[in-house]
């Protein structure tokens, strides 16, 4: 986190909304995330967090306000989306690895089709991420062969072989059995170390509290409370967010 | 009994080179189904994604429209009823051949059902792997040719072969427009021998052993299409 | 490799038990049938002997079921859900002469024969030409109309005699005589339409070059769709007859007795005339 950085956020959130039909979900959000952060939002179900982090490569349609990534408003409906999406990683809850392809192919079709690398270049990426999460001997299996969260962590490599410049991981350790969160978890922590930027949605408290650089609180479709880890579980402010947290520590 | 029955197959399939029928017929009905088949992948192909498309984002408004049309009115009708159109009323004025006309005929109909089974099996597809392809980075048609297609072409393979077979047995109508297929083949052996049983057990039989052989064939290719995902 | 020689094995038992199957059946069918029809014979020679003839139509006084294929106008078609024509009003007479009720019912041309072989129908009266491949399958009575296949083409075809017919599209009704003898033209491409009409029809359109069809419903074709002609020459003269089971000779007998009755009194004259017009 250089001065530099911090001076020019990478996501600007401006005045976001969202409606489904005549239920607003997001109201009014603003927030500029930096380059390095580590941002994870927390919140009861229904508050809205997964709606924010699928509004921020448009997975949905925004009702209203702006988002600048890197410059680029990109809800403007000019934009192309696509281009600024492969910058974006995207992890989901249900892992969503491509189950008629091998997990190689699963990581190297992105970086082939999209970005022109070729199918030798873009293996050997693949190989060593795949290495450092430990997985280097699956290349050939399929997604099937796996467990949940091996298939998570195949997801994230296959977000980080787009070589994105945020990382968006939307409950990424919700849908794995409890022995699995650690893997997924562990993976998660390197990447934070890498200096990577992620926005993370999520349950776990103890990743937030030790890897966040920014916690922020939910609820209603507003942010209410956001502050460095420590002083955000230490001292909440918010009614809500203390009797949300008194709920789940 | 035996000698009966020597004597029939004589009557029916020797004389006058009568096997002929059955052959000729046989060659028309399997031209016809072959394109017809083409015909029908491509066109429900092209409804399915037409339709998909225009479910999931609301557009292709106008062209949905029209497909809506053509599968109300293509699977409301008898297709032996359409394919007398097709020759009475569309080519009433220009005539490009009975085979070519039931291939098309054929080919429509089967079209609409193919479209019907490609939408299904696009819509069997998880939201989250076009969401997975779209995050990507990849546009909408790209994440339905690398990503969704496949998934669904694997998952109709069994509906699909289904839809040929019928669509095989099907043709058995296209001797109302004086084509001679293999029904009308062993119809016309009928009309010279004034016996039944022996054209039409072997017409019967040689549909049953197209419909063996080819049911097989997909066993094989559904077997090797299932090896990917275990 | 062996799932294919498999399929391939039960197709052939299939045809084997299919094969198996049928012809005993069969057998069984017409033992049946004939049995039948002895019966009804000795029912009936009693039922003469006993009683006048008045008496003889109550006895036998059971349905007499006939097939047609009722697209062959003037001779057999539909008209206010009735099958009307020369054939229909002549098997009518035929029937009340042998104190019958008629029962009429339409089907394929080329199952007209199939169904009188196997019982379903007591006889086919449908325009029928007597030919000797027909002859091995069922018994015709004496004939009762004189017919032709005649030629119909478009006004200004090149085709004028049935010489010219050579190497030409031409269109029949399956099974009919005009199909049977088409064959025998040289290079020639035969349609079979099921109907006369569609061949009629095609031949309207262009699809084909001449239609080989009898001559009173050729009469009516031509007379119902304009630029249309039939050929002076003939393609054939031929004669009709009711066609019954083979062997069935009782009713046989019974069939010819009335159609000379319906000849000697001017009867069958009456009804052709009602159905075609005097040229």
């Amino acid at each position: 986190m250089s001065i530099n950085n911090m001076e020019k956020p990478l996501i600007q959130v401006q005045n976001l909304g969202k409606k489904f039909g005549e239920m607003e979900v997001l109201k009014d959000i603003s927030v500029d995330i930096y380059k390095g952060d580590v941002v994870c939002v927390i919140g009861p179900s229904g508050s809205g967090k997964s709606t924010f982090l699928r509004c921020l490569n448009r997975l949905e349609e925004p009702s209203g306000g702006h988002i600048l990534f890197e410059g680029t408003d990109i809800v403007d409906k000019k934009t192309n989306i696509d281009k600024h999406r492969q910058k974006m990683g995207m992890v989901f809850q249900q892992f969503n690895l491509f189950p008629h392809m091998t997990i190689l192919k699963n990581l190297t079709l992105g970086p082939v089709k999209l970005q022109g690398k070729s199918e030798k270049e873009a293996r050997e990426q693949a190989l060593k991420l795949l290495q450092k999460v430990g997985l280097a001997d699956r290349a050939d299996s399929y997604p099937n062969q796996l467990s949940g969260g091996q298939k998570q962590r195949i997801a994230i490599v296959r977000a980080l072989c787009m070589n994105p410049d945020v990382m968006l991981f939307d409950e990424p350790t919700s849908a794995l059995d409890p022995e699995m969160v650690g893997e997924v978890l562990t993976v998660m922590r390197e990447l934070a170390d890498e200096k990577m930027t992620m926005v993370v949605v999520t349950h776990e408290m103890g990743f937030a509290r030790e890897v966040a650089t920014r916690v922020m609180f939910m609820d209603g479709g507003y942010f209410l409370e956001e502050n460095e880890p420590g002083e955000f579980f230490a001292n909440p402010k918010n009614d809500r967010l203390k009797l949300f947290l008194s709920k789940v520590l | 009994m035996w000698e009966k029955l020597r004597d029939d197959f004589y009557q029916n399939f020797i004389v006058d080179d009568r096997w002929k029928y059955i052959t000729d017929g046989l060659q028309n009905t399997l031209k016809i189904t072959f394109f017809a088949v083409l015909i029908g992948i491509l066109l429900g192909f092209l409804v399915a994604v037409i339709r998909s498309t225009y479910e999931n984002t609301h557009k292709l408004k106008v062209l949905n429209w029209i497909c809506g049309v053509y599968l109300t009115v293509i699977r409301g009708t008898p297709v032996v009823v359409q394919l007398m159109i097709m020759y009475f009323v569309i080519f009433s004025f220009h005539d490009p051949g009975q085979v070519f006309t039931a291939v098309v005929a054929f080919g429509i109909n089967s079209g609409a059902y193919v479209a019907e089974i490609f939408r299904s099996g696009i819509s069997s597809i998880e939201k989250g792997q076009f969401e997975a392809g779209r995050s990507l980075g990849f546009n909408y048609a790209q994440t339905m040719w690398f990503i969704i297609m496949p998934q669904a072409f694997k998952n109709v393979v069994p509906t699909l072969a289904n839809e040929f077979i019928v669509l095989l047995k099907e043709t058995s109508v296209a001797g109302y427009i004086g084509l001679q297929d293999l029904t009308k083949g062993g119809d016309i052996i009928k009309s010279r021998t004034y016996s039944a049983f022996m054209p039409l057990l072997a017409v019967a039989v040689i549909y049953l052993v197209m419909v063996m052989l080819f049911s097989q064939l997909v066993k094989v290719l559904e077997r090797r299409l299932q090896r990917s995902e275990h | 490799m062996k799932k294919n020689k498999i399929a391939i094995a039960v197709a052939l038992c299939m045809a084997a038990v299919l094969t198996a199957c049928g012809t005993p059946a069969k057998t069984e069918t017409t033992k049946a049938a004939e049995a039948e029809t002895t019966k009804a014979g000795t029912e009936t020679t009693k039922a003469e002997a006993e009683a006048e003839a008045e008496a003889e139509s109550s006895a036998a006084g059971g349905k007499l079921v006939m097939v047609t294929n009722a697209e062959f106008p003037p001779y057999e078609y539909h008209e206010n859900n009735d099958i009307v024509g020369i054939d229909a009003d002549i098997a009518k007479a035929i029937a009340d002469k042998m104190g019958m009720e008629l029962e009429i019912q339409d089907m394929a041309f080329d199952s007209l024969i199939p169904a009188v072989q196997s019982g379903k129908a007591d006889f086919t009266a449908a325009g029928m030409t007597v030919n000797e491949d027909r002859k091995k399958n069922v018994d015709f009575t004496d004939t009762y109309a004189q017919a032709a296949q005649v030629i119909i083409v478009k006004e200004g075809s090149e085709i004028k005699t049935p010489a010219d017919l050579d190497g030409k599209k031409i269109g029949v009704q399956t099974g009919t005589t005009g199909d049977i003898y088409a064959g025998d033209i040289k290079d020639a491409e035969i349609n079979r339409y099921n109907k006369g009409m569609e061949a009629v029809m095609a031949l309207t359109q262009g699809k084909i070059d001449a239609v080989v069809i009898d001559r009173e419903p050729a009469k009516v074709f031509v007379k119902e769709n304009a630029g249309l002609k039939i050929l002076d020459e003939a393609f054939t003269e031929e004669e009709y007859a009711i066609a019954v089971k083979k062997g069935n000779t009782e009713l046989l007998d019974k069939m010819n007795a009335a159609i000379k009755e319906l000849k000697d009194s001017g009867e069958l004259q009456k009804i052709v005339d009602k159905y075609i017009t005097a040229e």
